[in-house]
């Protein structure tokens, strides 16, 4: 079966900070602040163990908007819009639209702030709403799942977040786990997974109070681990898997937005079956304060 | 000439002078890690009135403020303003003028006709700096500007 693009990204951050790039950040949201994130991803999977020359291309937008209801309690809202291919001998085969929408409520529990540093841990819960549509046809007859645009299912997923960011790096921790409901005759394996981010400024060396931005180099690693996915009650050997991915980026922040670009590369990839292997992700976004 | 003469003239009328009786606050925070942290503080500050100048420093955590004699902050009104932001505040330094914003500010003809006067009278390379105990909130419990137990900052929230 086909890779789940999906699971390779977690929750895209809202901080306008430097910050995680595939995953989230404990760092605050002020109160009554609003953030907006769009981040673009391209994703790419052509390594087909089942020997039936298959390729895949995702690209995604993913809309973000972040609201700091408090210094500790922060929503999130997740739109992403999709456009999938498959690419197979006999044919290719593609959807497109808008996927399934993610809410989510962060709150910190610890916070320690000294000068020019602070250490928080944020517990996070989520639902995800199945905005996407997710019976799509085409001349072969209905889009199997991972072309969808999304899922058909209400799916409930929660994790913790821990950083620590001082003036010169960063480092950010979360680990997670959504547990996905049937729809529609499946049911996608629940996923668990372990992230981490670094992000160090390499320009400029010194702080100056004039500095208009900060150039940070990032290296992020996206542990995840997908289950099975079921299908009328059976399990498709050809789903799930392991993949241990490697995330090196650059962002540019400064006082009002953030640029940042990456590139996700799995670095092992243990899929059951003839499950398809990820070639790449390309990232690219912007983050800016309102 | 001319034109230099009215750029010049311009830019001493839309400046937002320095004048003497303003106040520089020096603000500490804890917290403080991005420009945008710095940025998010100044906008906050810039919305009280009579403020007219706001600065941030990333590495030492400290926000300037310049502002007229009509704002009066307190520890109590800082603390809240910064909490929203995630942000701890510490403690304030009072200047009697706003000379920390010297590298920055474009300066009224009048003050810099003062300045120079002062230049003369002084014999050095300007007027000396007003500085007031650097008074941690926490470290102030009677509020008379000098620390309870020693200036130290500790590194934990309050």
């Amino acid at each position: 079966m086909l890779l789940m693009f999906g699971a390779a990204l977690g929750l895209p951050s809202g901080s306008p900070q430097a910050a995680p790039i595939t995953f989230n950040t404990a760092l605050p949201v002020s109160q009554g602040e609003i953030i907006f994130r769009e981040l673009a991803t391209v994703g790419r999977a052509s390594d087909d163990a089942g020997g039936l020359d298959r390729k895949m291309t995702v690209v995604t937008a993913n809309s973000v908007v972040v609201y700091g209801v408090t210094p500790d309690l922060a929503f999130f809202a997740i739109l992403p819009v999709t456009f999938r291919v498959l690419e197979t001998p006999a044919g290719d085969r593609n959807a497109d639209g808008i996927g399934d929408a993610r809410l989510i409520a962060r709150y910190t529990i610890y916070k320690k702030n000294a000068v020019g540093k602070t250490t928080r841990i944020a517990p996070f819960i989520g639902l995800k709403v199945p905005t996407g549509a997710s019976a799509k046809t085409d001349d072969f007859g209905l889009l199997p799942a991972p072309l969808q645009p999304g899922t058909g299912s209400w799916d409930v997923f929660g994790g913790v977040i821990a950083t620590y960011a001082s003036v010169d790096w960063n480092f950010d921790f979360q680990a997670s786990y959504r547990a996905n409901t049937r729809a529609g005759g499946v049911k996608r394996g629940d996923v668990a997974r372990a992230d981490a981010s670094f992000q160090y400024r390499l320009l400029p060396r010194k702080l100056s109070r004039h500095d208009k931005g900060y150039f940070y180099g990032v290296i992020e690693a996206n542990l995840v681990h997908s289950g099975e996915m079921r299908v009328d009650g059976i399990d498709d050997p050809n789903t799930g898997g392991t993949t241990l991915s490697l995330v090196p980026g650059v962002q540019y922040a400064t006082r009002r937005w953030i640029a940042e670009a990456a590139v996700q590369l799995p670095v092992i990839q243990d899929l059951n079956g003839s499950a398809l292997e990820r070639d790449f992700t390309v990232l690219a976004g912007l983050r800016v304060n309102f | 000439m001319k034109k230099l003469i009215i750029g010049a003239a311009s830019t001493l009328f839309l400046a937002v002078p320095a004048l003497a009786g303003d106040i520089q606050y020096d603000l500490k925070l804890d917290g403080i890690t991005c420009p945008f942290c710095v940025a998010t503080s100044e906008r906050a500050l810039r919305k009280i009135d009579g403020v007219k100048q706001v600065s941030g420093d990333l590495e030492t955590g400290i926000i300037r403020v310049c502002a007229d004699e009509s704002v009066k902050f307190t520890d109590a009104q800082l603390t809240k303003v910064f909490l929203k932001k995630g942000f701890t505040y510490k403690g304030m330094e009072i200047h009697e003028n706003c000379d920390g914003f010297d590298s920055t500010t474009v300066l009224s003809t009048e003050e810099m006709e003062r300045r120079a006067a002062m230049h003369d009278t002084m014999g050095h390379g300007g007027e000396e700096m007003d500085f007031t105990a650097f008074v941690p909130a926490d470290h102030d419990h009677d509020g008379d500007g000098i620390p309870d137990h020693g200036p130290e900052f500790d590194d934990h929230e309050s």
